[in-house]
């Protein structure tokens, strides 16, 4: 019984990728054809994914009151797709978000992101660019101090951005370069957005334009650490666009440097710092 | 520039202007094939004027303005369309027109509405296939990608006959001529425009300008490369002196500097809307769905291909100094 559901939907996504290749013709553009949602409990990846990451635990509903992600419904650029996921509980020291998981079912390597953060964050919120190589759920699962799982999901109808060729060069002169980016004045123990975001192709092991035996180069790892404590760290792949961008929420008790480790598949370790005051810039 | 000689002789210019009212008394002259229809722009310019983009089962992938001009020795396609299927029938009708030989077939840029037909020409290997001296990459790094969609039409494994050999490209960097028999006519490879990889024909006997989809008549134009660069090429095109043109998608019956003018406008909103949006914070998943959406109305497709447009400029400005 199970496995004929497994197929029907297999099926269904066949079709679906049809409708969806007529779009795909020019210039590269994914666009969202109307497709109603399947259910997102039932999508034969999903249920493997889940099995190998969280094994038997629960995933319990967060979209009410743990977390919300948010993206726009109409996407036409499958290489970059803006996504942002909000904590909609604080960060405290009793109860906190210690990992988000985002998770792309039918990427190549599903698992897109996992973040940890702190509960001196005070928040949690994630904003970043994801390519998406079929129509797919997008998950965001958070974990919990305690250990419990909460997810919020939407159904996702662009392609190709895996495998479209990024026209990115890898040869950059400003490869590594960062860019941050915070509010005017920052305000002590409370929670204040920073983003940052590398000049890198993060090229995907898809892209039709890399040559055969070469190995994709795209940024694996990040970490921040504020006056050398941890803030928010990330494993992650080429599920994110090029030149990756990270914006989220940390709460600095005291002025101090913010600073940036990223590295990539080459082994290339990018490093970059920006002084936090809390004068008017 | 590529027209001086044009514009050199008085006597040269009239003619110009007789053929281009002889044109309207052969306005008629429509050849017609089921339901493939080619018309004489210019005197020896023949164009079939696509449908809109995007490709569907109903259009069959036949969206682009693709054409042939007509020597006295030989014949010059431009454009091979999106198929096969579609190469086929310009091949098609251009034997309707004249049992000339093709001696050159010029691609305009990689995107597969222009590119994926041109194997019903190589198979005869006399002619010569002109393209940006960029463009071979972009046929190695893009028709993987295109042939995979073509097969959502073709069926898997169906496109095989359909892969483009990039090694056939004759790369054009400047002006090139070419002499079809007493008619001249130049490819010119652009900068950063459409695309990084477009060229342009001249007619040089008529004054005909094929443009590609450098411009566009009333659809949306497409950005593929980056903005500040696009507007400076359209700047220089509408500097052009020309008597007839052909772009890449919608009607040719209106004046070439209304394109121009319309185009540069729309760029020109994206560029100062964009650059304001990164500078008041406003990130880019919001910017596609505020930035320019005043030109709405104005354009064909533009729900299609305006968001990505606004990421195509966004992505490349978030990293101007």
């Amino acid at each position: 019984m199970g496995r004929l559901v497994e197929m029907k939907i297999t099926n269904l996504i066949k079709q679906l990728l049809r409708v969806l290749g007529i779009s795909l013709l020019f210039c590269q553009l994914a666009v969202a054809t109307p497709f109603p949602e399947p259910d997102h409990t039932s999508i034969p990846e999903w249920i493997m994914i889940k099995k190998l990451m969280f094994g038997d635990r629960e995933i319990k509903d967060g979209s009410d009151d743990v977390l919300a992600l948010y993206l726009n419904t109409k996407l036409d650029d499958s290489s970059t797709v803006p996504i942002m996921v909000n904590a909609l509980m604080d960060q405290t020291e009793d109860k906190f978000i210690e990992t988000l998981y985002l998770v792309i079912d039918r990427n190549p390597i599903p698992t897109a992101g996992v973040f940890r953060f702190k509960p001196e964050a005070g928040k949690v919120k994630l904003e970043t660019r994801l390519r998406f190589e079929k129509f797919s759920f997008i998950r965001a699962i958070v974990e919990t101090n305690n250990g419990d799982l909460y997810m919020d999901q939407r159904w996702v109808q662009v392609a190709g951005g895996c495998s479209a060729p990024s026209g990115k060069n890898a040869n950059d002169p400003l490869l590594g370069k960062m860019r941050f980016r915070m509010d005017d004045q920052i305000r002590l123990n409370e929670p204040n957005l920073v983003q940052f975001q590398i000049k890198h192709p993060n090229e995907s092991t898809l892209a039709s334009d890399l040559e055969p035996g070469y190995a994709a180069r795209f940024i694996d790892k990040v970490a921040v650490d504020y006056n050398g404590k941890s803030i928010m760290s990330g494993d992650v792949n080429f599920s994110l666009s090029d030149n990756p961008i990270f914006k989220f929420y940390f709460s600095p008790q005291a002025e101090g440097i913010l600073s940036v480790r990223a590295e990539d598949t080459h082994d290339t370790v990018f490093t970059d710092s920006v002084e936090i005051g809390t004068d008017k810039r | 520039m590529c027209l001086t000689h044009v514009k050199s002789t008085l006597i040269l210019r009239s003619l110009l202007v007789y053929l281009m009212f002889s044109r309207i008394v052969f306005a008629h002259d429509v050849h017609e094939h089921a339901s493939y229809q080619v018309q004489e722009v210019a005197q020896g310019n023949f164009v079939h004027v696509g449908a809109f983009p995007p490709h569907s089962l109903e259009n069959q992938g036949d969206i682009a303005n693709i054409g042939f001009i007509v020597g006295e020795t030989c014949v010059a396609v431009i454009d091979a369309g999106s198929s096969l299927h579609v190469g086929s029938m310009l091949k098609g009708a251009i034997r309707r027109v004249t049992e000339l030989p093709i001696c050159a077939v010029i691609i305009t840029h990689v995107h597969p509405d222009h590119l994926l037909g041109l194997n019903a020409f190589t198979k005869d290997k006399s002619l010569t296939v002109y393209g940006h001296h960029r463009l071979p990459k972009q046929i190695r790094t893009r028709s993987r990608f295109y042939l995979e969609s073509l097969e959502q039409y073709l069926g898997e494994g169906n496109t095989i006959d359909h892969t483009i050999d990039s090694s056939l490209v004759t790369p054009v960097n400047g002006v090139l001529s070419i002499d079809l028999g007493n008619r001249v006519i130049e490819i010119r490879s652009w900068g950063y425009a459409h695309t990084d990889h477009d060229v342009s024909v001249t007619d040089l006997k008529t004054g005909t300008f094929w443009a590609g989809d450098l411009v566009f008549s009333e659809h949306i134009p497409i950005l593929d490369s980056n903005v500040r660069q696009y507007d400076e090429v359209l700047e220089e095109l509408q500097n052009l002196d020309i008597q007839h043109y052909i772009v890449g998608h919608g009607p040719l019956d209106r004046p070439w500097d209304v394109l121009l003018t319309e185009q540069r406008r729309y760029l020109g909103v994206l560029l100062k809307e964009v650059r304001a949006a990164i500078a008041n914070d406003v990130s880019l998943m919001d910017a596609v769905n505020t930035v320019g959406w005043q030109e709405r109305e104005k354009w064909h497709n533009f729900d299609l291909y305006h968001r990505r447009n606004v990421t195509t400029s966004y992505t490349d400005l978030e990293w101007e100094d």
